[in-house]
């Protein structure tokens, strides 16, 4: 055996799987395609939302306390800051499907927040333009992640608790045998006793039972000039989500100094597989963007200065796959997680070094079961 | 303004180069309008990737010198304008060889303009910057006059400053057509005719496609920037970390210190690969052709992790002489044009845009740009160092 575990894809996932089962002292051995941190796949575009009052389901919670928790312990033995708590907004209809999640998200976990009318927000944070039956709900527990670090400092803190990292060399097959599991990349087989499959865009390939609810789409990330630079920065300008009519957008506080992140929350387009990132965006594909921050936020001027392309693989009800991979006992797949995995990333590395462990996780991830698809 | 006409003066091509000449224009109270194919501060093309060098102790030749100084006045006053931080002085380093070609000319334009400098043998060098692993024989020049601008905020606010002080800026609205005659020209979009006294073109790569053999034709290659992060980001930031130029061995690199706290840009300073139609710039950048930057980092600067977390692709056009083209465009009426900064353009763009907007007003212009008269002789263009050569790959699809 070249090690106890692999984890396939040292990636958003991948990364933190490898730090925690390092933490847990078990020898493992991460294999990359490019180096962690890359920008060519998920986890890029310099800042990920962290929230807690979780549109998606109130499930989700136990989740997002666990890895907040494991953000501030990967930030003390990294040294590095990587989650920074301002407070996030989301900004919609009152009576909305998404609004009442939030709430009952808050008001089960007693999750501090505070309720704004379109008044309060007007004198709050005028940087949103309020339209007629919107509210602003202020979840405390929100902010900015740092992927491209996180992601580095995670595969660097798993180096020094002894795991070790294959970078460069595409993993062509992962092949369950009775016992153990072959991994090969490059030109050289690995022999392990369990693989841990965190292949973000490319997680269909390895999951071939599950292709037909999987498919790889691409993101696109628009950052906007800020006419008045302190009005944005992360003390005055929380991270927000915001679902109005057709319009769903979220939007990060300037890290650069000058720009702001504003992009749709809605994928740009299908791709056949992970490799068909197509990094180019026409002018005219940004006009419907363009035009909501002209409508939306006036201190933004409505040209994009950074326009970037990023990929993430999404299921058909947009939760993500995490599991026993069907068909195998020794192989455990975490992926698809449909636009809305980094911020618990650090918990599903915990969950990935539960399952090699112990065979099941302590956090609830029964609702991402794979076989619910099959 | 004539009677029929749209404007006194048109700008086509709100760049780099166009929104400092829009402003330049409105500020002097003239009717300026200005076209532009995407919006200003788009990065599509040479303005992007968050910094550019500024720097006066120019190794391009000690004739610049007078419009870098004239061109730091004008970022000032732009910054006035608006009312923004966009031009950080916060020196720049040269580093190489103390006796090479490199150090030679950037010394030889400080002695012809008497600039604020230090010249840091190699143990001063690496005492005080420690960023950088000096190979054996390796000296620094610091530039005192040197920095950072922030490209897309400068040409977005330029042309916003514009817009208020009465100009008007066409968006999204290409210009398919410049007719120049003896009494003004005539500019189709694909929206509309438009008639105006004086035309700029500041077209950056679709110069030529715009006004023919009156342009030169440009190099176009592609630029790619590359972030990598820092093991310790204080050791990268300003004043601790100037922006920097380095040849050596064989290197040939930029670097600019972190304005995101986290990662470090640095850059190859030749480009990637040839682009022949501008329309098409591909921004993805194989894996393969990120070879030679990750080799100079991993033996340059120790203290960067050489794998990047962000790529930019980026355009710009080269002259054969590597100077660029301002002033009167030949044998056109009415027609004035800036283009081919190949490679050294953005920081010059305020005071470019101030000699175009005298030369379109007054008929002249105080500013030293005689050396980049369109109508001047170029060499043939010698073979150019490129990165897609160098690893002998085949060239991309664009």
């Amino acid at each position: 055996m070249d090690a106890q575990v692999a984890v396939i894809g040292v990636g958003s996932i991948g990364s933190m799987a490898l730090w925690r089962l390092a933490a847990q002292g078990v020898d493992a051995i991460g294999f990359e395609q490019f180096a962690p941190g890359h920008d060519q796949a998920a986890a890029g575009g310099e800042s990920r939302i962290f929230r807690s009052a979780y549109l998606e389901g109130p499930q989700y919670v136990p989740l997002l306390l666990r890895a907040r928790e494991l953000w501030r312990e990967l930030e003390r033995e990294s040294g590095q800051q990587l989650l920074t708590l301002n407070g996030g907004l989301m900004i919609g209809s009152a009576d909305s499907d998404s609004m009442r999640n939030v709430l009952v998200s808050a008001e089960r976990f007693d999750l501090p927040h505070e309720v704004l009318d379109a008044d309060e927000m007007g004198r709050r944070y005028p940087q949103h333009r309020m339209l007629p039956g919107e509210i602003g709900f202020l979840d405390e527990w929100a902010g900015v992640l740092r992927p491209e670090f996180a992601v580095l400092a995670a595969a660097r803190c798993a180096q020094a608790r002894g795991a070790r990292l294959v970078t460069g060399n595409r993993v062509s097959a992962v092949e369950p045998f009775d016992g153990g599991v072959r991994v090969r990349a490059g030109d050289r087989t690995y022999t392990v006793e369990q693989a841990v499959l965190t292949a973000g865009p490319w997680t269909a390939r390895f999951a071939p039972e599950l292709a037909g609810h999987v498919t790889p789409r691409k993101l696109v990330m628009t950052w906007y000039p800020a006419l008045d630079v302190p009005a944005y920065q992360p003390d005055r300008f929380p991270i927000f989500i915001r679902e109005s009519g057709a319009v769903h957008i979220f939007g990060i506080p300037t890290l650069d100094g000058g720009s702001v992140k504003v992009a749709p929350h809605a994928p740009y387009g299908d791709l056949a597989d992970g490799d068909d990132l197509d990094r180019n965006v026409a002018a005219g594909d940004l006009d419907a963007i363009n035009r909501t921050v002209a409508e939306l936020m006036p201190g933004l001027v409505p040209t994009p200065v950074r326009v970037a392309s990023y990929m993430d693989a999404y299921t058909t009800d947009n939760h993500a796959l995490v599991g026993q991979l069907p068909g195998t006992d020794n192989v455990w797949l975490l992926g698809a997680f449909s636009g809305h995995g980094f911020k618990m990333a650090t918990a599903f590395g915990q969950v990935a070094a539960e399952l090699v462990t112990e065979g099941k996780a302590s956090l609830p991830i029964d609702h991402l079961d794979p076989t619910r698809f099959l | 303004m004539a009677i029929g006409t749209d404007a006194e003066v048109a700008v086509v091509g709100v760049g780099t180069m166009g929104s400092m000449t829009c402003w330049q224009l409105a500020r002097r109270g003239v009717s300026v309008l200005g076209f532009e194919q995407f919006a200003p501060g788009h990065d599509r093309a040479g303005a992007g990737g968050e910094t550019r060098i500024f720097r006066t102790a120019y190794l391009e030749g000690a004739q610049y010198v007078p419009l870098l100084l004239a061109a730091q006045r004008q970022w000032r006053l732009l910054e006035a304008d608006c009312g923004r931080d966009l031009l950080t002085l916060g020196g720049g380093l040269m580093i190489g060889d103390p006796d090479g070609e490199f150090l030679r000319s950037v010394r030889a334009s400080i002695q012809a303009h008497d600039l604020p400098h230090e010249e840091l043998d190699a143990a001063q060098a690496a005492a005080r910057y420690p960023q950088h692993r000096l190979r054996p024989g390796e000296a620094m020049i610091l530039d005192r006059l040197a920095g950072f601008v922030r490209p897309e905020l400068a040409t977005a606010l330029a042309a916003l400053h514009c817009e208020q002080a009465g100009g008007r800026i066409v968006r999204r609205d290409p210009v398919l057509d410049i007719a120049p005659d003896a009494d003004g020209v005539r500019i189709r979009t694909a929206a509309r005719t438009w008639r105006v006294g004086q035309v700029i073109v500041t077209a950056g790569a679709w110069t030529r496609r715009l006004l023919g053999p009156a342009a030169p034709e440009l190099d176009l290659q592609r630029l790619v920037m590359t972030w990598f992060p820092a093991r310790d980001p204080g050791q990268f930031t300003v004043p601790r970390f100037p922006i920097f130029i380095r040849q050596t061995d064989g290197y040939d690199i930029s670097g600019w210190p972190s304005v995101d706290g986290a990662s470090v840009k640095v850059a190859v300073n030749y480009g990637y690969d040839r682009v022949s139609d501008p329309d098409r710039l591909d921004r993805g950048v194989p894996d393969r052709l990120l070879a030679p930057i990750r080799a100079a980092v991993a033996a340059l600067l120790p203290g960067l992790i050489p794998d990047p977390v962000r790529i930019g692709a980026y355009l710009d056009g080269y002259t054969a002489d590597h100077h660029a083209v301002v002033g009167r465009a030949p044998a056109l009426p009415n027609t004035l044009l800036a283009c081919g900064f190949s490679g050294h353009g953005f920081k010059l763009a305020p005071a470019i845009g101030l000699a175009l907007a005298e030369l379109a007003t007054d008929g002249r212009t105080e500013l030293p740009i005689g050396h980049l008269d369109p109508a001047r002789s170029q060499p043939a263009a010698p073979p150019r160092r490129m990165v897609a050569d160098e690893l002998a790959v085949p060239a991309t699809s664009h």
